[in-house]
């Protein structure tokens, strides 16, 4: 049944074939019963046309035999040729009509009442004709016999056939009476088939057209929705393989295809997102790992156990300057070791630059002479570890290491507005403007950095700062020219400086 | 996302509110379409009828018998033709009460001459002794038609059996009758007697009566004494019956009537003259009227006869003289009475043929 219906839903009927479908059904129901109801009504009309019909015969068969009997005695009485001849006429009607009537045997009366008259009628014609040859034959005695024989049999033909219409009559006039109730009964009947024939055809109509009309519906239901954005409504079925049934797959199709086309976007916008995100975590990796490969290029505890058994040794000697100065490289490293990363408060900073300051001043006998002004009450603000030695270091490196005379170093801590500057000025060579914008974009690169350096450039402090304070103007290099010196400027924000910590 | 899933039970819901209309558009498509084959079914049983009228249903036969009597206002005759009609389909015949249909009333010899001329194949008559009758059954007789008497013969004529009681045994039955009903004190018992039936029969009745009487009821001192009633036109018998009691100073003890109709005039007369108890009667035949009377002892007793057995004899004798050619020349018939002891039995048998 499934198979068969879902065969039938595959057999495409279009529309138009469909509404002929329903037009042709209605008017075959409508026509069929009215040809019916048609022919019936005329039938009984017909029926009720006939129904006198025996008697109509019954009364030809009288008229003929009372014809022949009054002939038959005006020939007998006058022997008249006309008579004769209308006898004649009546007798051969009369037997004509006689044809008509039932000669078997059976037990309905008016059939065997009309046997009856027959075979009587038959001796009477006999008889009749017998007189009338005797009559010609001038044979007195005789006619008159035949003739009050033929006269008696008349009395009992003419008695049956009397009998006989009425019996015809009587049961005719029920006959009518049935036939005109039924005919009466019809015209009702008719009236309520065709209206009930007309119920019927409506409720096809609908019933058909609504296999039409409801998709459509749906469709355009749908078409709605889709046009609002709603992307996500359920497949249409589809029912019929009609033209509303292809317009509904087409329509399928293209909701499909637009989620499909959506999807694809919102994909490829995530991979590309993804592979960004996956860019820059390479990066930070492998910085980190190239961290983690210099801190692992020294056993920082044994460096630090082997500077302090050196203190010991020194001080055991006697020798303070030593002592102060394997302290200070102790010191020195161990910060660097540990506060690598994570923030530290800037008089951690500020200590860390005097121990190297002093190891400088060991290893190059005094040669920099560093000075501070700093603002104590500024000092316990958190910053990024590591951000002032980069900055010394570079300062000894490209600015007075080269030139002649006396080199300074002078860094201030002060507080400018809401903000803290730390200001680290020398008197070195200075800066060209280009190189000090390269610093600035952070484009030298770290392999380009010298070997004798802590191995952190002032690009990585700029990032750190910026990152750690999430501003971007944090440092400021300035230079006036050849010869005239370098000035390094941190600004850090001095609202809640307490708070940063990472 | 809210919006969504209201549309979707918003959706739902017409679905099924459209499924629900669906159906019940089916329904009432079912239902109008059986209304109106019911109705077109209706309409042609209407037509049915129409074509009924049309075909009237009936039989035919191979022969065609005519059964003719005298009255036929007249239950005994109605049972014997109703028989007699009845045995005649078995034998492929039909049997037509002749006459019957006509709008004038016709006389036996008249019927009798119809039928010949309606070249019938065999009549059952209610035969008489008169010479014109006895005329017309040798016409019959020349021209092929059998003729077979019923009850009453007709001696001396062409026909081919009679199918009687036997006058003889009728009046042995009539006797003993009597003498059950008679005491000491019985003198006078009347016989009343159809004046048209033949004398012959009549006298051979007679003396089987008196030959019983005087056999088996010489204690008695009865009287016999015959009273002829004369049937000249319609309600003379009733008359003269009547007559009887009015005219007669010496009432009869013992009426013996000899057919159904006298039975039933005496018995109305009996009631209508306060003569109950007075005057016994002995009856002829076992109408439910009869029977009736006998139960409340107005009727003494009644002769029966088996008018079943009559009609089939009747026909039966027709059939085999047309088959061989011959036939028993005097079928008798049994008879028996019927008194108070056993009415029931026959009432009961009536109510029965009744249903």
């Amino acid at each position: 049944m499934q198979k068969l219906r879902s065969k039938f839903h595959k057999f495409r009927v279009s529309i138009k074939s469909k509404l002929m479908l329903v037009f042709l059904m209605t008017t075959i129901i409508i026509f069929g019963v009215n040809i019916y109801m048609y022919f019936n009504m005329n039938y009984m009309i017909g029926r009720i046309d006939n129904v006198y019909l025996s008697n109509t015969k019954l009364n030809d068969l009288q008229n003929s035999l009372t014809g022949i009997q009054t002939m038959m005695t005006e020939y007998l009485s006058t022997k008249s040729t006309d008579s004769a001849e209308s006898y004649y006429e009546y007798e051969s009607t009369y037997r004509k009509l006689l044809k008509d009537l039932n000669l078997t045997s059976t037990d309905y009366e008016s059939l065997l009442m009309e046997k009856n008259i027959y075979h009587i009628s038959i001796d009477y014609l006999d008889f009749a004709e017998k007189a009338i040859q005797a009559k010609r034959g001038r044979n007195v005695e005789k006619y008159k016999l035949f003739y009050d024989e033929a006269s008696k049999l008349y009395n009992y033909v003419d008695t049956y056939i009397y009998s006989l219409n009425n019996q015809q009559f009587q049961n005719n006039s029920s006959n009518y009476e049935i036939l005109f109730a039924s005919l009466k009964n019809s015209e009702a009947i008719t009236m309520l088939v065709l209206l009930m024939v007309a119920l019927l055809n409506i409720v096809l109509i609908l019933i058909l057209t609504r296999g039409i009309t409801e998709p459509l519906k749906r469709l355009s239901t749908a078409a709605n929705q889709v046009a609002l954005g709603r992307l996500s409504i359920e497949q249409l079925e589809v029912k019929n393989h009609d033209e509303v049934g292809v317009v509904t797959n087409a329509f399928n199709q293209m909701v499909y295809s637009l989620n499909d086309y959506i999807t694809q976007i919102r994909n490829s916008m995530e991979l590309e997102r993804e592979m960004k995100e996956r860019e820059l975590l390479m990066e930070s990796h492998l910085k980190d790992a190239q961290l983690k490969y210099l801190q692992a290029q020294i056993n920082p505890h044994f460096l630090f156990n082997t500077l302090n058994a050196g203190a010991q040794l020194a001080m055991l000697e006697g020798a303070e300057k030593t002592y102060a100065y394997v302290q200070n490289v102790a010191d020195f490293f161990r910060y660097n070791v540990k506060k690598n990363s994570g923030s530290v408060t800037l008089a951690q900073e500020i200590e860390l630059v005097d121990n190297y300051i002093y190891i400088l001043n060991v290893r190059f006998s005094g040669d920099i002479h560093f000075e501070k002004q700093i603002d104590h009450n500024l000092t316990n603000i958190q910053v990024p570890s590591m951000i002032l030695q980069p900055i010394i270091e570079n300062a000894i490196h490209y600015g007075i290491r080269g030139m002649e005379g006396k080199g300074i170093i002078r860094m201030e801590v002060i507080q400018e507005d809401d903000q803290v500057c730390i200001s680290i000025r020398d008197n070195g060579v200075g800066m060209s403007q280009d190189k000090i914008a390269e610093i600035m974009k952070g484009e030298i690169k770290e392999s380009s950095v010298n070997n004798d350096s802590n191995g952190i450039g002032i690009g990585n402090v700029i990032s750190r700062l910026r990152l750690f304070f999430h501003q971007d103007n944090v440092m400021e290099i300035t230079s006036l020219g050849e010869n005239m010196g370098t000035e390094v400027a941190i600004f850090i924000p001095l609202e809640g400086k307490e708070k940063h910590h990472v | 996302m809210n919006d969504k899933k209201n549309n979707v039970t918003k959706k739902a819901k017409k679905g099924k509110g459209s499924k629900r209309s669906q159906i019940f558009m089916l329904a009432l498509g079912l239902v109008l379409m059986v209304l109106t084959i019911s109705i077109i079914i209706y309409f042609n049983r209407q037509f049915g009828v129409v074509h009924l009228l049309d075909t009237q249903k009936y039989s035919t036969f191979e022969k065609h018998y005519v059964f003719i009597a005298e009255d036929y206002q007249n239950d005994f005759w109605d049972q014997v033709y109703e028989s007699a009609r009845e045995e005649g389909k078995n034998l492929n015949v039909y049997v037509e009460r002749f006459g019957e249909n006509l709008a004038v009333d016709f006389s036996k010899e008249d019927l009798l001459n119809m039928a010949i001329s309606a070249k019938v194949d065999g009549i059952l008559l209610e035969a008489d002794q008169s010479e014109e009758m006895k005329e017309l059954i040798k016409t019959a007789t020349e021209q092929g038609i059998p003729v077979v008497t019923v009850m009453t013969d007709c001696y001396g004529s062409d026909r081919k059996s009679f199918i009687g009681l036997g006058s003889y045994n009728l009046g042995r039955e009539y006797g003993r009758q009597i003498v059950r009903s008679a005491n000491t004190e019985t003198e006078k018992v009347m016989i009343m007697i159809d004046a048209d039936t033949d004398t012959s029969n009549q006298t051979i009745l007679f003396s089987g009566i008196s030959e019983t009487l005087s056999n088996e009821g010489n204690h008695l001192n009865l009287s016999l004494e015959t009273k002829l009633i004369r049937d000249n036109g319609n309600f003379s018998a009733e008359e003269a019956i009547r007559d009887i009691f009015m005219v007669t100073e010496e009432l009869p003890d013992i009426i013996i009537c000899l057919d159904e109709n006298h039975t039933m005039s005496t018995y109305q007369a009996l009631i209508d003259y306060n003569l109950v108890g007075k005057v016994s009667l002995i009856g002829y035949y076992t109408s439910e009227p009869i029977l009736n009377a006998i139960d409340k002892n107005i009727i003494d007793a009644t002769i029966a006869v088996d008018t079943n057995q009559i009609g089939i004899s009747a026909v039966q004798a027709l059939d085999e003289y047309s088959r061989t050619g011959h036939v028993n020349d005097f079928v008798t018939l049994d008879v028996s009475t019927v008194t108070k002891k056993n009415v029931e039995r026959y009432r009961q048998a009536y109510a029965e043929a009744q249903e």
